[in-house]
């Protein structure tokens, strides 16, 4: 994405499959190929699940980043679209945890964070509201982040603003790195 | 190069006396932008470029560093001149150099006092004899949209006040919309002229004073084939999402065939700025260098424009009211279809072309599209001094024969308790208007 103007013109994801490794790249061919033929609901993010799903099932990785962008349908100013976007995330979210459950590679020692990549422009901003997120502005900023699993000490809604900073520190120390660098420290409601 | 020879005088002596050595560094990108695009400006824009210069000309060099003395210190901060910085023209790296400044917001109040300086100037010139003239901004969501009653006007916050419409003078051959606009043209003593003809002859009627947008293509198709109503909107800028079909299609596909060094943006951009779209313009667009030149920018600018018709028509009418300040801004909202499996709106594939499905219209999804994006087209021009205290805001929602009002105290509506006629609605917006 560096240097890309996604809110303007000329988007578009970068061709990145000549650089896959040949088994992920069969893994993902296959998802794809299963995703197809599946009948099923048709958008990105579904298809993003499929390959997740795939990816989870076939190479049980430790660290696994899902983005979903149906949303972004927003910065081209369908309102109804940007809905929708965030119904199926919700709801995919929610299926994603089941396979965590059904997945014994899984189960029982995986913590998920669920986080907005952003907030919105405020409604009447020069930015264009709900399209952007460019505003110098607290709707932009203060969004919410669930996690759960087993990193989580205790269920709880934690009010205090929580700073986006401290995310990494506490992943990194569910995860037995070593501290790194970082402005941000570990949170208490993660389990050490 | 500077085309000088359509300037006004005074600003071309001013520019030969050297009036742009005296800007601050981060000026000169927009004020040089201006003077190069001078024949692609509205009148309001080439009217702040003007009173700029000519401000600045008219002081002596104490008073020119009082006035750039808190830019120039943050530019210094911000360590401009360390920069690759355009002078020219505004680019995106200026852009990108700007926002990522941590005195950007500094810097952006510092210009905007410049401006508001030069803008108090200029009225106290004018003996502050400019009263406030009567705007109106008329959108429509069509029959065809459904809106909940019980939630349309949510997002208004109590601006205003939902009236009742009567809607049965509409006929088969004319919408509500276009009855308000060409009124009843046939000729006999129950004839009336609409709010075009009426804003038309105003005395400083002026250019770009005007504006008709739409999502879909059959209100400005019926304004321009009409006789009487093709010589009210001769001063017009028209703008049909469907009548820029071809010229749409065409950007969007230079957009997906040039070749996209992604690390220099700016060059895809002078790119599409090079591209001749005249010929795939409608007669309206095509007429007019600052209309067209103004389409481009506009799809050079994302926010929708060349992909949904809904986003095409807010984001036209807000920066109408950005660059042009108009009298008359009329926004209809239209229907789009539903998202095809497997294509992406992001990457401006034309779904028709690259998925067999036919085409199938999203009726609610647009009506939520439309409830969101009249209000926002609204908001915009509420972020302008020239529309806060005297425009009247009819949003039309034809499904529900209701519309909402955002009115002064003084406009005759307002006390208004059973449902309004076209013919009475019609009235009251020409005499606001007219």
């Amino acid at each position: 994405m560096e240097g890309s103007n996604y809110e303007g013109l000329g988007w578009n994801v970068f061709d990145a499959s000549e650089r896959l490794d040949p088994r992920a790249r069969a893994s993902i061919e296959a998802a794809i190929a299963g995703f197809v033929h599946s009948g099923g609901p048709t958008s990105g993010d579904e298809l993003t699940f499929f390959m997740t799903r795939e990816v989870m099932r076939k190479f049980s990785p430790r660290v696994l980043v899902v983005a979903l962008s149906d949303v972004e349908a927003a910065h081209f100013g369908s309102f109804a679209m940007h809905l929708s976007g965030i119904k199926t995330a919700d709801r995919l979210a929610w299926q994603l945890w089941q396979e965590v459950e059904a997945n014994p590679e899984y189960k029982g020692r995986t913590t998920m964070l669920i986080l907005p990549e952003f907030g919105r422009d405020p409604d009447g901003s020069s930015t264009n509201g709900f399209f952007n997120h460019r505003a110098n502005d607290d709707s932009t900023r203060d969004t919410w982040m669930m996690a759960l699993g087993a990193g989580i000490e205790k269920p709880q809604v934690i009010e205090r603003p929580i700073r986006h900073v401290d995310v990494c520190p506490t992943l990194a120390g569910l995860l037995g790195c070593r501290p790194i660098e970082s402005q941000g420290a570990k949170l208490n409601e993660f389990r050490a | 190069m500077v085309e000088a020879d359509r300037y006004p005088r005074q600003l071309e002596e001013a520019l030969n006396q050297g009036v742009l050595k005296r800007l601050p560094l981060t000026f000169l990108p927009f004020v040089n932008q201006q003077l190069h695009q001078w024949s692609y400006l509205f009148p309001n824009e080439r009217q702040s470029v003007e009173r700029l210069l000519l401000y600045v000309a008219h002081l002596n060099a104490e008073q020119s560093t009082a006035l750039f003395r808190d830019v120039v210190e943050l530019e210094r901060r911000m360590g401009v001149r360390q920069w690759r910085f355009s002078t020219t023209e505004q680019t995106i790296q200026n852009s990108s150099q700007l926002a990522l400044s941590p005195y950007f917001q500094e810097w952006r109040r510092a210009v905007q006092a410049v401006f508001d300086a030069a803008d108090r100037n200029a009225r106290g010139n004018n003996g502050n004899a400019e009263n406030p003239a009567h705007r109106l901004v008329l959108l429509d969501i069509p029959k065809s949209l459904p809106l909940n009653s019980a939630t349309a006007w949510r997002g208004w916050q109590g601006m205003g006040k939902p009236i009742q419409l009567d809607l049965s003078a509409a006929e088969a051959k004319a919408s509500p919309l276009q009855l308000l606009l060409i009124g009843t043209l046939a000729a006999g003593r129950n004839s009336s002229e609409g709010v075009l003809q009426a804003v038309r002859s105003r005395p400083a009627a002026a250019h770009a004073d005007t504006w008709v947008i739409e999502a879909g293509i059959e209100l400005i198709d019926s304004l321009v084939a009409g006789e009487t109503s093709a010589a009210a909107v001769s001063n017009s800028v028209l703008l049909s999402y469907g009548r820029l079909d071809t010229c749409r299609q065409n950007c969007s596909h230079e957009m997906n065939t040039m070749r996209k060094d992604l690390a220099d943006a700016d060059a895809v951009f002078d790119r599409l700025r090079q591209v001749d779209i005249s010929p795939w313009c409608p007669p309206e667009v095509a007429a007019d260098p600052a209309v067209r030149e103004f389409v481009r920018t506009l799809y050079l600018s994302g926010n929708g424009a060349v992909i949904f018709g809904n986003s095409f028509v807010e984001w036209a009418a807000s920066e109408a009211f950005r660059r042009a300040r108009p009298s008359l801004v009329v926004a209809q909202f239209g229907v789009r279809s539903k998202p095809k499996p497997f294509t992406g709106v992001a990457v401006f594939d034309n779904p028709d072309q690259v998925n067999p499905l036919p085409a199938v219209d999203d009726f609610e999804g647009s009506a939520v599209d439309a409830q969101m994006l009249a209000l926002y087209v609204w908001l915009a021009a509420g972020r302008y001094e020239e529309y806060q205290s005297s425009t009247v805001c009819v949003c039309i929602a034809e499904s529900l024969s209701q519309a909402y009002l955002v009115a002064p105290p003084e406009f005759t509506l307002e006390q208004e308790s059973v449902p309004v006629s076209l013919t009475r609605l019609g009235n009251a917006l020409r005499n606001w208007i007219g």
